[in-house]
């Protein structure tokens, strides 16, 4: 699973948003403590640390990167991951969005229901990889049901969440403007939903990758999951730390594209990203 | 909407979901009960599941490993609510720490819990530390988070009210700090609480280490389905109980909030 | 049709040639409204007789928590009052908000649709009706040019004073070209000039369009400014307690109006009978 959270708000506290980086200014503190780590990183490994075999330095960890780099076994295992965990995503997400706007605007459907989605949600996703495994085998299939499975809730919790919390002011006008039923609901209900269901998407994204790589390295013999894992029984400690990086820098790129689509395609919208 | 209209029906109690809402959960459950033949390989009938729980405790296999969960399990999230809390308060009450610290942060923050596992093993080996380890560094943000927004919003009327009754530094941080970060830890908690079982459980699933991960691993790779499911079942309900306790706690420390 | 409406001999034509065909009445006979509490319905208003005529500027005024707010809501078709009330706009019992009325809110950041640019917003109600993109323009600007904001048509709520966005608010609602407007203390989340100037686009806007205007507020300077009757609520639950006609003509101006001697006679009456509601009906 992965650490990528929501941030709690704590009651009476204002969210903690994120730096804004509108100015275009390079992060140079940031930028400075990585490059810093890094270099401390090789000084401790190749001395202090030199009792524990299985750490690689800096320099072994690129160096190792860009060995798997010209075998190309890097390059297909990044899009295997890529790929299932996009097309689970997808599919999570439509069908968290159609299911949640449904249970959001009909009060009988979501009586009827709710209380369901609540239990099914709350329980721990890591709970059906191995059901996964054992009705799909080691297979793309496993890993995508899975990913669909999983990311569902999020999506689907964040739709209703968005649909059902609507500002009574806005309701209110559309009541006083004689709107109609389908007119609120496409004017004012789903639009004011979006910004609530984009965090819930967003946070299926960062779910999804983090399943893939269990389910392969549980499972599916293929992708970053497999890769890591190989190395490690291999005890190619460069490598597995050199995967490591990559499982990281694939998630925080498949998330930075995320919300940069959201803030060119609809901008009005990304308040909340 | 008429004007022969009752009085509106004034909104259920907290938005907690009718219970009638539990009808399709029911349903499913009942319908599998009765529609699945007893051997199925895949899907077995919720009765069977118990059957498998039970031959698992006459071997001795169910409250051993489920124990060693749990111990693992809140060992780990204690550490790392200690810890996050004491980062997020270092950082958040030192200026500029954000930027320096943002992309570090940022980076060890989103990597997904399972690839940080193979590290782990490689350096510390397959141990209870190891599952330990991998759990506080993946749980810790939540708190961390949450911490760091309270201490950067610390009232400073409450802080400077501290000084102007004169209350000694230890006073301050007991009477005055410390109730408004609890607030915020236990907020953290409600995610990282059920995030820390998933990541053990995790942990121990892939590197076979003992504990209810491994057990399910186990059954899966011997296709014990019935077993699976119910050892699914009783993660579920733990993840449950967590689920409550943490919401209870958030409860009891919401008028502490800054 | 629109004589009835007619403010007064010697002000401005009553109706222009894109505004509103005069205003409706509104009636209520018997109003009881309950509210829903934790412990039950709570009746807060009970057996309120109500005439508006149409073209009046009515201001209704009283205490906080009197119910003026319930009172207008169920006016405007948003709030069911009990069975057995009576209530009417253009003698046709209201049952929903109804097509001849619309209602203007306090808090326009959260009436505005944050996603759209004025324009945009003032269009909303059109959409449905107005099936030509080119007339539902022209008639949201002329709108807007109505509250004075046609200049900043593209800009979007959240670039707007809370004085502008208010008369975004307006401006929608004059757009389907009302015969009544309600109004929920629309300005009293602004500052003091703001709100002065409002006021006076508002006194324009009504003598030009001659609509029916029922408008709440707690401000008793404002409500003797812009009402040509003004309304006490009170009581626990509240009714009418007081209805006075406004001895001021048509052509005010925030200053000389104010110093008026009609002015200050009728704002001690009113300072009068909401004091004497305070302390218990005492005079």
């Amino acid at each position: 699973m992965s650490a990528g959270v929501q941030v709690p708000v704590a009651p009476g506290v204002a969210p903690d948003a994120p730096p804004r980086r509108r100015r275009r200014r390079v992060n140079l503190p940031g930028l400075a403590l990585v490059v810093a780590l890094a270099v401390l990183w090789e000084v401790l490994v190749r001395t202090v640390l030199r009792a524990f075999d299985n750490l690689a330095p800096t320099t072994e960890i690129i160096r190792s990167f860009g060995e798997l780099v010209a075998r190309g076994d890097l390059a297909a295992q990044i899009g295997h991951t890529v790929a299932v965990t996009l097309i689970g995503w997808v599919v999570s997400t439509v069908v968290g969005v159609v299911l949640g706007v449904w249970l959001g605007l009909s009060g009988v459907a979501w009586r009827w229901s709710m209380a369901s989605v609540e239990v099914l949600r709350s329980l721990p996703s890591i709970a059906f990889v191995p059901v996964a495994i054992l009705v799909f085998g080691f297979s793309e299939q496993m890993e995508l049901v899975l990913i669909m499975y999983v990311c569902l809730w999020p999506v689907l919790i964040a739709t209703i969440e968005g649909v059902r919390g609507v500002g009574p002011g806005l309701l209110d006008s559309a009541r006083t403007l004689n709107l109609g039923r389908l007119r609120t609901w496409r004017c004012v209900v789903l639009p004011a939903a979006v910004p609530r269901l984009l965090v819930g998407v967003r946070l299926a994204l960062a779910l999804a990758v983090a399943l893939a790589v269990i389910a392969e390295m549980l499972g599916n013999p293929a992708g970053l999951g497999f890769g890591i894992v190989f190395a490690q029984r291999g005890f190619q400690p460069g490598q597995v730390f050199a995967y490591l990086f990559t499982i990281g820098i694939v998630g925080w790129a498949l998330n930075a594209l995320f919300t940069a689509a959201v803030r060119m395609f609809a901008p009005r919208f990304a308040g909340s990203l | 909407m008429s004007t022969a209209t009752r009085v509106p029906r004034r909104r259920s109690a907290a938005g907690i979901p009718p219970l009638r809402g539990l009808a399709p959960l029911v349903a499913v459950l009942v319908l599998w009960q009765l529609l699945a033949p007893a051997d199925d390989p895949y899907f077995p009938p919720p009765s069977r599941w118990f059957a498998a729980l039970g031959e698992l405790d006459g071997a001795g296999t169910l409250w051993s490993p489920l124990l060693t969960t749990l111990v693992t399990f809140v060992i780990a999230l204690v550490i790392a609510t200690l810890l996050g809390a004491a980062i997020g308060v270092a950082v958040g009450r030192a200026p500029g720490a954000d930027r320096v610290l943002g992309p570090t942060f940022e980076f060890v923050r989103t990597i997904p819990a399972g690839a940080l596992v193979p590290v782990a093993v490689l350096v510390i080996g397959y141990t209870r530390s190891m599952t330990i380890a991998v759990v506080v560094v993946t749980s810790l943000w939540p708190v961390l988070l949450a911490t760091r927004a309270a201490a950067r919003e610390l009232d400073v009327a409450r802080l400077e009210t501290a000084r102007v009754l004169h209350l000694s530094r230890l006073d301050t941080f007991r009477k005055v700090v410390l109730p408004s970060l609890s607030s915020s830890m236990v907020l953290g908690l409600q995610i990282s609480a059920p995030l820390a079982l998933i990541i053990t459980i995790v942990v121990e699933m892939i590197t076979q280490v003992d504990g209810l991960g491994k057990q399910i691993g186990l059954a899966q790779s011997q296709f014990q389905a019935a077993t699976v499911f119910g050892l699914v079942a009783v993660t579920c309900l733990i993840g449950l109980a967590v689920n409550i306790v943490a919401a209870a706690l958030a409860r009891a420390t919401r008028r502490y909030a800054a | 049709m629109s004589a009835a409406g007619r403010v007064a001999a010697g002000s401005a034509p009553a109706v222009a040639d894109d505004a509103a065909p005069g205003g409706v009445s509104v009636e209520c006979r018997g109003l009881s409204i309950d509210v829903p509490t934790d412990d039950g319905p709570k009746r807060i208003v009970e057996g309120l007789d109500l005439r508006v005529e149409p073209g009046e500027f009515v201001c209704v005024l009283g205490a906080s928590g009197v119910g003026k707010t319930t009172v207008l809501r169920a006016l405007g078709g948003l709030v069911p009052p009990t069975p057995g009330s009576v209530l009417e706009v253009d003698g046709r019992p209201v049952d929903g908000p109804p097509d001849a009325g619309v209602m203007v809110f306090q808090n326009y950041a959260s009436s505005l649709l944050p996603w759209r640019t004025a324009l945009s917003n003032v269009e909303l109600p059109l959409e449905g009706s107005v099936r030509d993109r080119g007339t539902r323009r022209e008639r949201a600007m002329a709108a807007l040019r109505l509250v004075g904001l046609a200049d900043r048509h593209a800009a979007y709520p959240a670039e707007l004073s809370g004085g502008m966005q208010q008369r975004v608010q307006i401006a929608r609602a004059l757009v389907v070209r009302p015969r009544v407007l309600f109004m929920d203390e629309p300005f009293g989340a602004l500052d003091a000039m703001t709100r002065e100037g409002l006021q006076d686009e508002l006194l324009r806007i009504h003598a030009r369009t001659a609509m029916t205007v029922v408008f709440i507020t707690h401000d008793i300077e404002e409500a003797v400014y812009l009402g040509t009757r003004l309304i006490v609520l009170e009581g626990r639950p509240s009714a009418v307690g007081h209805d006075l006609r406004s001895p001021i003509g048509p052509d005010r101006e925030q200053v000389a109006t104010k110093e008026s001697a009609e002015y200050l006679r009728l704002r001690h009456e009113l300072y009068a009978a909401v004091r004497g509601e305070r302390s218990g009906g005492a005079p």
